[in-house]
């Protein structure tokens, strides 16, 4: 079923936006949390998101809805904001009050200015007003996956050692390594084309952006005083190797140790 | 939190250069184009708004380009068009979120900031470290429940490294973000906004320290799940 398009527009390329719709999936499918009590409303959702290729788990509860968002893991939540038992605004504030950091999607049937700032003030990631069309809902679905996907930090794991590019600092086993802001830069470098061999120059260019440089030996200062440091809390293991005549790299350990 | 504007009708670049001053933002506005693609690339904005109503180039494509330059910054449009085919075009071409035209401005912020909060990966719009609370809804900000007043620019201090937990903020980030590049003072202001904060935050009562110095980098908000491990 499709709800009725609000604007009357004639829409001539429908397939275009088949195709765009389409072109968006995700490896896996989505899981979506649909808390909705009007029982038609439900099953429109339920048949668009479905025919979308999503999973969708419905319940016409809000207690029920906190409930499930906590325990299970879900890449959005659809939320009305009236429901029998309690508001929407109610239960996107015990989620959220839980640590429940799944985005909401609200759907409403009054556009108040007031109703679209409160949520947006308490956690909400959109807001929708009815009657709206599936494809933009479905667009707009995608679109806040997509973005509370795209967020993660950073890692680059070598052994024990974990560099944190966000940050900008160096673990052993997860305890803080100190390193100047060089030093982390070199091994930035290094990181980033792990397991390639990074000439000197590059490192020289990387660390002073090629303009009054020290000479190039200040690089080997620096991966020397590095390999100590690792050194010393990976019982001597560096993980950096020297490529004589062309540079060093940053290597997984050979033999992965058992632990 | 520091926004790029891409709109070229002169008009609507004074009433939304306004909206945004009074919610709290600061915007650099530029034309369509290639300037628009350059300037995401090479300086740091938190969210992006583009007008799709110019007519050449057109929104959709100003925003494709952005997006196939790997500029991941999140983007509002603008538009006056309600089709739901534009809408869809536009949010599958990348865009994070889309207003029509007239808007409500207290919305149009609620959105900004909604999109802002859940690209720094924070589901609510109160962030919590440790005892130290940060409100981006109120713009308050309280340690153990009590309210601790701050003066604007301490705000935008405390609201960056919040929402960047974290992660390192270099000076020159802060700077961005606080003067906007427009008759900045010198660097060391930074540390004077700093130094008054963690008094601040410390003279509350269960206060403590919360913000870091990274030599040579610049300052971080400590996370309590990295202190604990």
């Amino acid at each position: 079923m499709r709800s009725a398009n609000p604007n009357k527009e004639p829409r001539e390329d429908f397939e275009t936006e088949r195709c765009f719709s389409k072109k968006s999936n995700w490896g896996d499918r989505m899981r979506v949390l649909l808390i909705e009590d009007d029982p038609s409303m439900a099953r429109s959702i339920n048949l668009m998101l479905d025919g979308e290729g999503f999973n969708v788990y419905a319940t016409d509860l809000g207690e029920e809805g906190i409930d499930l968002g906590k325990v299970y893991d879900y890449d959005i939540i659809v939320l009305d904001l009236g429901l029998p038992d309690m508001s929407g605004f109610e239960v996107l504030k015990r989620l959220r009050a839980a640590k429940v950091r799944t985005p909401v999607l609200i759907l409403s049937g009054t556009g108040a200015t007031e109703a679209k700032l409160k949520a947006f003030g308490i956690g909400a990631d959109d807001y929708m007003t009815k009657p709206f069309h599936r494809d933009e809902f479905l667009a707009r679905i995608q679109a806040i996956v997509r973005r509370s996907r795209g967020h993660s930090h950073s890692l680059i794991r070598t052994g024990r050692l974990t560099v944190n590019l966000e940050s900008k600092t160096v673990a052993a086993d997860g305890n803080p390594v100190p390193v100047t802001s060089k030093e982390y830069q070199v091994l930035e470098l290094l990181s980033l084309r792990k397991g390639t061999t990074v000439a000197k120059e590059s490192l020289l260019d990387y660390l002073y952006g090629g303009a009054d440089g020290p000479d190039i030996k200040i690089i080997d200062v620096f991966v020397c005083k590095l390999r100590k440091k690792i050194g010393a809390v990976c019982d001597g293991q560096h993980y950096i190797e020297t490529l004589w005549g062309r540079g060093y790299g940053l290597r997984d350990p050979k033999n992965a140790q058992a632990a | 939190m520091r926004v790029l504007l891409i709109e070229s009708d002169t008009t609507t670049i004074r009433n939304i250069e306004l909206i945004l001053k009074a919610g709290g933002l600061n915007s650099y506005t530029t034309d369509v184009g290639e300037e628009a693609v350059d300037l995401a690339k090479t300086e740091d904005y938190d969210i992006i708004v583009l007008d799709s109503d110019a007519p050449e180039p057109n929104g959709l494509s100003v925003l494709k380009s952005l997006r196939r330059a790997k500029i991941d910054t999140p983007v509002l449009i603008l538009s006056s068009n309600v089709t739901v085919d534009a809408k869809v075009k536009a949010l599958s071409a990348g865009a994070d979120d889309y207003i029509t035209k007239p808007f409500h401005k207290d919305e149009f912020i609620a959105r900004i900031h909604a999109v802002i909060r859940r690209s720094k990966g924070h589901a609510e719009s109160v962030i919590t470290t440790g005892s130290l609370v940060v409100n981006l809804d109120s713009k308050t900000v309280a340690v153990g429940g009590t309210p601790v007043p701050q003066t604007c620019k301490e705000y935008q201090i405390v609201e960056l490294l919040s929402l960047r937990r974290g992660s390192t903020l270099t000076k020159e980030a802060f700077m961005n973000h606080l003067y906007g590049g427009m008759d900045e003072p010198e660097f060391k202001i930074i540390d004077v906004f700093i130094c008054k904060l963690r008094k601040k935050l410390a003279s509350a009562p269960n206060g403590q320290d919360y913000i870091k110095t990274v030599w040579g980098r610049g300052y971080a908000l400590g996370q309590p799940e990295q202190r604990a491990a």
